[in-house]
């Protein structure tokens, strides 16, 4: 066997089949809840299998988007996630340049607390935060939901950052410094061009977050039609009873924001990965 | 787009939204409710009176689909147009939210009136949150309209020991074997007594064709149902005898288990053992299984999947033992309390009475899938007539025969002990556990909650 063709099988064993079966694992899913979504409801309950609908039919998207405000949940959750999302990134910069340039003290200790934030689960400060935000006056407000998702955006994304900042030298800085640049010009003259593939990637992590979230949100909303998409979705399954139909199509609508984020950023996010894992 | 307009760009969408929400902040104190048509608009509603105090009440319910809001909105307008008064901003949640009533009351911020499928008392009594409505229930004039089992029932939640009534209920589930009618008049058995049921589930097995006299709920849940059974079967009234000893163990309930589980493998699917109510559910609808327990608010969907041919199944109560009796459970009923610290409890109270008789429980039963309890739409309502198993059920609460044995799921700890006894029972389904083995643990644990509580 002549090596090329010994390289292409060993390529193939070790890399495309694996890849397929992870997109199988990945799109099976998907594709069952697209031709869920487009079944009659009753056609599942009753157990037949199809792998595509017998017949097309749009209603469980409009009976979502209509009868169960996904419309409404949509928004709010576009709302809360971009309100969120942009300051995260610019917050995420500073920080992230902030403690990838300068020395300070307890600065490792101070890393080692925005790392601990994400170890606590959220649910065991559920009752201090509702408290906090009660006296702020900021329970039932979707401005009180955005100030959460920075606060809880800001540690995780702050460390990617001084990650992606940390592999450009710092004789870059040096060196603009010395043509007469400022702090800030700096950060967003040079290094923010050099970052914007980590900077991509902190956005499109953090938007995901934000748009993924539940239980502050549920917790801390008490008007119905301020809730976020992912608390909507939930009103589809029921006590006794579930409609998948109408719930596979309250997916789909809910995972369009992502993939169009997503297929937009992907190139820049790959190379933003790849460039956080050289660097610690 | 350039480098600078692009950051420019999201910089002012994030200022655009921030602004956007944080106007939401001063909306608060206008009052507000949710429009009729469930659009989720906000409309405001005058709180001008024609007499008496303004008053707002804040009320949440759980278990809420868009259908069951719709339902809430409407008869939030309706009692807000009688009562010009009283302007009620309703929260629906979906699933139990309890998390989140939690949260809520421990700040002091719950709702004035929680509406709920079963509230869990026991805890909202423990942390204080909710007030008795024994005085407020007594001096209601329709008070002895309410099916006078289901106002026991909730006395026994009352884990102060004083038989206090914490909250007025609404609608009782009811539990049921639904089964294929076609399917047993096919084989020529009959699920009259236990003996008859377990001869039915082998006639009704044809394994060659996929077909199964029985779907065993094997994961979550299936403990809680199982006891249901094993109660039944053995007519033991209690869980706990005079002597405050667990009858659960008792040999005619360890009998039923053995009998009752061993069906598996045999007469059942091999997957039962994780099904968990979905998929017991999706085993009935499909046609794979010919029995399964559980209450009436799985009809709509059994209604659906038969495309309402009543001939092809039916809800039946508690089969017959030994004995000659049907032992059923009165299950905690759903209904709505109110919380300790709801300014107007009197205005409150009123708003329960509203929706507790009359149409609008008929309604919230209907769409629910619970027995009312106002005994005058039990007798009298046309949809309770209209379908057999909502009939069947009403009957069995009326008939003054019909015996029911006391779980004492109030005792705190109790329901999570069923936690332990679903994998236990997966263990004895695969065989590596005795029936009574897993009785005697179920024992043990039940006994100890029980000690904790009446001997601390």
């Amino acid at each position: 066997m002549k090596p090329k063709t010994k390289k292409k099988i060993i390529r193939i064993f070790i890399l495309y089949i694996p890849l397929i079966i992870f997109l199988l694992f990945i799109g099976i899913p998907l594709f069952w809840a697209l031709s869920l979504s487009f079944r009659d409801g009753q056609s599942i309950i009753s157990g037949a299998f199809h792998l595509l609908p017998e017949r097309w039919i749009l209603d469980n998207y409009q009976y979502v988007w209509q009868a169960n405000n996904l419309n409404v949940y949509f928004k709010n959750s576009l709302i809360t996630s971009f309100g969120a999302v942009f300051v995260v990134g610019i917050l995420s910069l500073f920080n992230g340049y902030a403690l990838s340039r300068f020395e300070f003290p307890f600065k490792r200790g101070f890393m080692i607390l925005l790392l601990m934030t994400q170890m606590v689960p959220i649910i065991f400060n559920m009752t201090p935060i509702f408290l906090m935000m009660s006296k702020l006056k900021l329970v039932n407000s979707l401005f009180g939901i955005i100030l959460l998702h920075i606060a809880s955006g800001i540690p995780y994304n702050s460390l990617m950052m001084k990650s992606f900042i940390g592999s450009i030298p710092k004789e870059v800085d040096e060196a603009a410094a010395i043509d007469g640049c400022n702090r800030a010009q700096i950060i967003f003259k040079v290094i923010f061009p050099s970052v914007r593939p980590g900077f991509t990637t902190v956005i499109a992590y953090a938007f995901i977050t934000c748009w993924n979230e539940y239980l502050m949100s549920f917790t801390l909303l008490t008007d119905a039609k301020k809730f976020p998409i992912s608390v909507g979705l939930k009103y589809l399954v029921g006590e006794y009873s579930t409609d998948y139909a109408a719930l596979a199509a309250g997916c789909i609508i809910a995972l369009i924001p992502p993939i169009l984020l997503f297929a937009y950023v992907q190139k820049h996010l790959v190379s933003g990965l790849n460039a956080g894992a050289v660097k610690g | 787009m350039s480098k600078k307009k692009w950051v420019l760009a999201a910089a002012m969408f994030s200022a655009l939204a921030l602004g956007a929400c944080s106007s939401g902040n001063g909306e608060e104190a206008a009052k507000t409710t949710q429009a009729a048509d469930g659009t989720g608009q906000a409309e405001t509603v005058s709180s001008e009176t024609e007499g008496g105090e303004n008053v707002t009440l804040t009320l949440w319910a759980d278990f809420i689909t868009p259908e069951r809001t719709e339902y809430l909105n409407r008869m939030v307008e309706q009692y807000m147009a009688e009562n010009p008064n009283i302007t009620i901003e309703l929260t629906p949640l979906p699933d139990t939210a309890a998390d989140k009533l939690m949260t809520a009351y421990e700040a002091g911020q719950g709702p004035d009136i929680f509406m709920s499928s079963g509230p869990q008392v026991s805890d909202h009594i423990n942390g204080e949150y909710i007030i008795p409505l024994d005085e407020y229930f007594d001096n209601w004039d329709k008070k002895d309209q309410i099916l006078p089992s289901a106002i026991e029932t909730v006395r026994t939640w009352d884990i102060t020991g004083e038989d206090k009534l914490w909250y007025i209920p609404n609608g009782i589930s009811w539990t049921v074997m639904w089964v294929r009618s076609d399917w047993l008049q096919e084989a020529g058995a009959s699920v009259d007594t236990w003996d008859h049921l377990f001869d039915a589930v082998e006639k009704m097995t044809d394994k060659d064709a996929g077909r199964y006299g029985i779907a065993i709920r094997g994961g979550s849940g299936g403990a809680k149902f199982l006891e249901r059974m094993m109660y039944s079967y053995s007519g033991i009234l209690s869980k706990f005898d005079e002597n405050g000893k667990c009858t659960i163990n008792d040999p005619k309930n360890v009998e039923f288990v053995e009998r009752y589980l061993g069906l598996y493998g045999d007469y059942t699917a091999e997957g039962d053992i994780n099904y968990g109510w979905t998929e017991l559910s999706a085993a009935f609808d499909s046609g794979a299984a010919g029995l399964i327990i559980h209450n009436l608010g799985s009809a709509q969907d059994h209604l659906n999947a038969f495309n309402g041919d009543l001939t092809k199944f039916e809800a039946i109560n508690m089969p017959l033992n030994d004995q000659g009796t049907s032992v059923n459970l009165m299950i905690q009923p759903g209904g709505m309390t109110i919380s300790s610290t709801c300014k107007h409890p009197q205005e409150a109270f009123d708003f329960i009475a509203y929706m507790t008789t009359g149409d609008p429980v008929s309604e919230y039963c209907q769409q629910w899938g619970v027995i009312p309890v106002d005994q005058d739409i039990l007798a009298n309502a046309e949809w309770i007539k209209e379908y057999p198993w909502f009939e069947n059920s009403a009957e069995a609460l009326l008939d003054p025969d019909t015996e029911f044995y006391e779980e004492y799921s109030w005792l705190p700890g109790h329901d999570n002990i069923y936690n332990e006894i679903d994998t236990e029972s997966q263990y004895v389904m695969a065989g590596e556990m005795t029936a009574q083995e897993m009785c005697d643990n179920w024992a043990e644990a039940l006994q100890e909650c029980y000690d904790n509580y009446f001997n601390q």
